[in-house]
């Protein structure tokens, strides 16, 4: 079994109901094991390469530490809080510390389940899939589609454009009117070639005989089995899992507004 | 009459903007037909061919009047996208026609609208595929074919469908010449399979006289100016083709040129090659016009042993003051990618290049674009102002001098003009025109004449000759570069495999098949003339 293969609208679903149960509660057991999980099934029945991994990994790494680092230094203190220790204006508390962890764990639960679905889904598949099973209008989904075709090109068109003015001599951009100047000059062409582009690419749906008609007979069917609702139990099944022990080592607590 | 009239228009007219782009079309289109629509840039041709598919109205605010039938039925008669399977169309650019990821994915989409049963579908698309050659690519992703292998999966996709019309709107115009003659073949080969209708919008000319039997000319007006047979359309009316800056295919041009020279002896001017040889004077000079002589050789750019982001291998060439330059090679052997690296665009991973004795990267950026110039494929990221003659007079210290440079463009009554509101020539010569204004020693252009229609194209090389410093051209026509060039580059894969005059390369037939190149017009003449002379000889 492969992560790959199950259904991505399920495997949506199941990462928005997971989500969903994490944000209910708030401690540092229910997320911590929520993530050992979801790690070890994306690299399990994932088969993702560490690297790419961490490049999407990384930037929730460095908010979650922030956030730590923040509610532990700068606590509200409430009275008969335990200091662990102090210096100068800083206090750390116990509560505080433990605040500023479950905040963490909770953007990273958040992160490793997202990321193990955007690695292990193909954008086409998961727009078949969603005007298959969730009935996704396909003029919004092929539009969407043809629109993920666009944003390398419009990189690429960003460059070249770039590089047009520097030839052009105009100066790097210093002050703020200069800046404001340079948007105006860069957001011209490149939206008269966006437009232009899309138009076309519209064009050339429409010469395909493309009316958004809804029933379609898709080339590829994309499928729902039992072992996709499996997936989905299981899935469930080890967020609960993780509450449950984390209310029978006594720490759970529901989620009330903490920052 | 026609034997059977499977399109006919009557009294067209199409309104944009109140613009009229056509007037007072009225033509037919027989069944199994190859029209040929001809016609200055600007007059409407593609218009006409979204008309003819109904993409048209529709898709822009336009007023269409008059009447279109297929089969004898008006177009409103049919149902949405019911057309569209009779009436396929392959656009020019290979970029922005494709909606999917997977080469399969986009052949399935054109089958998935009309409803064609799922087991059915591997079949069809399995047969399309092979017809164009790319049975091999079912599962590549399509941002990795190359542009003339995205061309014939335009194709595919339209042949999948089985229709009854094809449309070929300018399908050659981004891809090199023997990727080019691949697609026309590729075409007649089909054609001669399993027979359809075909409208072919077209510069490039030669390659498709022998499939065409019918031409439909516009004139810049968008009015009908002749229906009739290549043989005559060409034949007797190459010249006033010309005149409206109609593209016309080399064998014509090249009898025309030597009949005004009273070297062609022929009633009726030639489609092929065998006919125009059979017309022409013995004493018909095939050699190249003497170009001008470089007195003193005096390097302006030297590039010693270049290599960038693994496209470019060990580059090393030099040019010379007033030198004419032309960089040659096939789709994706890193021409744009060169040009943009002697220009100091792209930084070199190994390697260095002088400018005027100077290394690239020691220039102030501010100082070397004022001694090089470089001109983009699109002329429209070139524009930094709002109006015309402020993109000539940007930079300038005496701005008054800027309409004098508008007026040898022709540019003078749109001073005021935003530069964006200009036609596509207009444009082109903006935008190489904002590049002389420096008197830059080294100017670089890529495509120059891409998309132009003839009269524009012939403008621009002559700025470019009057211009004082050196040229470098990217380009896939082989007639600039035997017209106008002193030295040729060739690219193959990132490597340069050749660099001599145009006329050395002609001689170099593995390089030429290499680069995928062909011979100018005026080579291939010549070597069928010795062979015949031979021939007759022996």
């Amino acid at each position: 079994m492969s992560l790959h293969e199950v259904n991505p609208s399920i495997k949506a679903f199941a990462v928005v109901i997971s989500i969903l149960i994490l944000s209910l509660f708030f401690d540092p057991i229910t997320p911590l094991l929520t993530i050992i999980w979801a790690v070890s099934i994306t690299f399990i029945f994932g088969r993702i390469s560490f690297k790419k991994w961490i490049l999407l990994f990384a930037p929730f790494l460095f908010i979650a530490i922030i956030y730590v680092w923040s509610t532990m230094l700068f606590p509200r203190l409430h009275a008969g809080d335990s200091v662990i220790w102090k210096w100068g204006f800083l206090t750390l508390t116990a509560e505080g510390f433990q605040r500023g962890v479950s905040l963490g764990l909770r953007v990273l639960s958040f992160a490793t389940l997202s990321i193990m679905f955007t690695l292990t889904t193909k954008p086409t598949d998961f727009l078949l899939s969603l005007m298959q099973q969730c009935k996704l209008p396909p003029k919004l989904a092929y539009g969407i589609m043809a629109g993920y075709r666009f944003l390398p090109l419009i990189k690429e068109e960003f460059q070249t454009l770039q590089n047009a003015h520097r030839v052009r001599g105009v100066a790097r951009a210093r002050t703020i009117p200069e800046k404001v100047k340079q948007i105006k000059r860069y957001v011209i062409p490149l939206l008269a070639g966006a437009i232009r582009k899309a138009e076309r690419t519209a064009l050339a749906m429409e010469s395909k005989g493309f009316t958004g008609d809804k029933n379609r007979i898709f080339y590829r069917e994309i499928t729902v089995s039992r072992i996709d609702w499996l997936f989905f139990t299981l899935m469930i099944g080890a967020v609960l899992l993780s509450t449950f022990i984390s209310w029978k080592l006594g720490y759970l607590q529901f989620y009330n507004g903490e920052l | 009459m026609l034997p059977f009239e499977q399109i006919s228009a009557e009294r067209l007219e199409f309104s944009y903007e109140d613009r009229k782009i056509f007037t007072d079309l009225t033509f037919s289109i027989g069944k199994n037909q190859s029209v040929l629509l001809l016609g200055p840039s600007g007059s409407g041709k593609s218009t006409l061919a979204f008309c003819l598919n109904r993409l048209y109205p529709e898709a822009v605010d336009g007023v269409l009047k008059g009447s279109i039938s297929y089969e004898g039925q008006s177009l409103e008669a049919f149902k949405a996208g019911e057309l569209n399977q009779k009436i396929g169309i392959v656009f020019q650019d290979p970029e922005s026609q494709f909606c999917m990821l997977t080469v399969e994915e986009e052949v399935a989409f054109g089958l998935e609208n009309f409803h064609i049963p799922r087991e059915q579908m591997e079949l069809k698309i399995d047969r399309a595929l092979e017809l164009v050659g790319l049975q091999n690519d079912k599962k590549t992703t399509i941002h990795t074919l190359s542009g003339g292998q995205k061309q014939k999966l335009a194709l595919a996709c339209v042949l999948a469908l089985e229709p009854e019309v094809i449309i070929l709107d300018e399908p050659t115009a981004n891809l090199d010449p023997v990727s080019s003659s691949e697609l026309v073949e590729t075409i007649a080969l089909i054609k001669n399979e399993r027979p359809f209708t075909l409208i072919v919008i077209e510069h490039k000319l030669d390659d498709w006289v022998e499939l065409i039997d019918t031409c439909l000319v516009l004139d810049s007006n968008g009015s009908l100016l002749f229906e009739g047979t290549p043989a005559q359309c060409f034949g007797e009316f190459a010249s006033f083709l010309k005149k409206e800056g109609i593209w016309l295919p080399k064998v014509v041009e090249a009898a025309l040129t030597a009949k005004i020279a009273g070297m062609y002896r022929g009633e009726r001017l030639p489609l092929l090659k065998s006919e125009l040889l059979a017309g022409l004077d013995y004493s018909f000079d095939f050699s190249k016009k003497i170009s001008k002589t470089l007195a003193i050789k005096e390097p302006i750019l030297e590039v010693k042993g270049i290599h960038a982001r693994g496209h470019l291998k060990n580059i090393n060439l030099t040019i010379h003051k007033g030198e004419q330059v032309a960089l040659v090679g096939s789709n994706g052997a890193g021409k744009t990618t060169l040009s943009k690296c002697l220009a100091g665009l792209i930084p070199v991973t190994q390697g260095e290049i002088q400018f005027l004795g100077v290394p690239l990267s020691k220039w102030k950026e501010k100082d070397l674009f004022q001694k090089l110039g470089y001109v983009f494929q699109n002329p429209e990221h070139q524009f930094i102002t709002d109006s015309v003659f402020e993109e000539i007079a940007f930079g300038l210290e005496h701005r008054a001098s800027a309409l004098s440079i508008l007026e040898k463009i022709g540019l003078e009554k749109h001073a005021n003009a935003h530069p964006f509101a200009l036609s596509q020539g207009q444009k082109r010569r903006l935008s190489v025109a904002t590049m002389l204004v420096h008197e830059q020693e080294l100017l670089i252009l890529d495509e120059p004449t891409f998309g132009q229609d003839a009269n524009t194209a012939h403008e621009i090389m002559e700025i470019l000759e009057e211009k004082s410093g050196a040229v470098m051209m990217i380009t896939h026509d082989m007639e600039l570069v035997d017209q106008y060039a002193d030295t040729v580059h060739v690219l193959d894969a990132g490597e340069l495999i050749f660099s001599g005059t145009p006329e050395s390369l002609w001689e170099n037939e593995e390089i030429v098949n290499r680069a995928r190149l062909k011979l100018p017009f005026r080579k291939q003449l010549q070597d069928e003339f010795v062979r015949r002379e031979i021939h007759v000889a022996t």
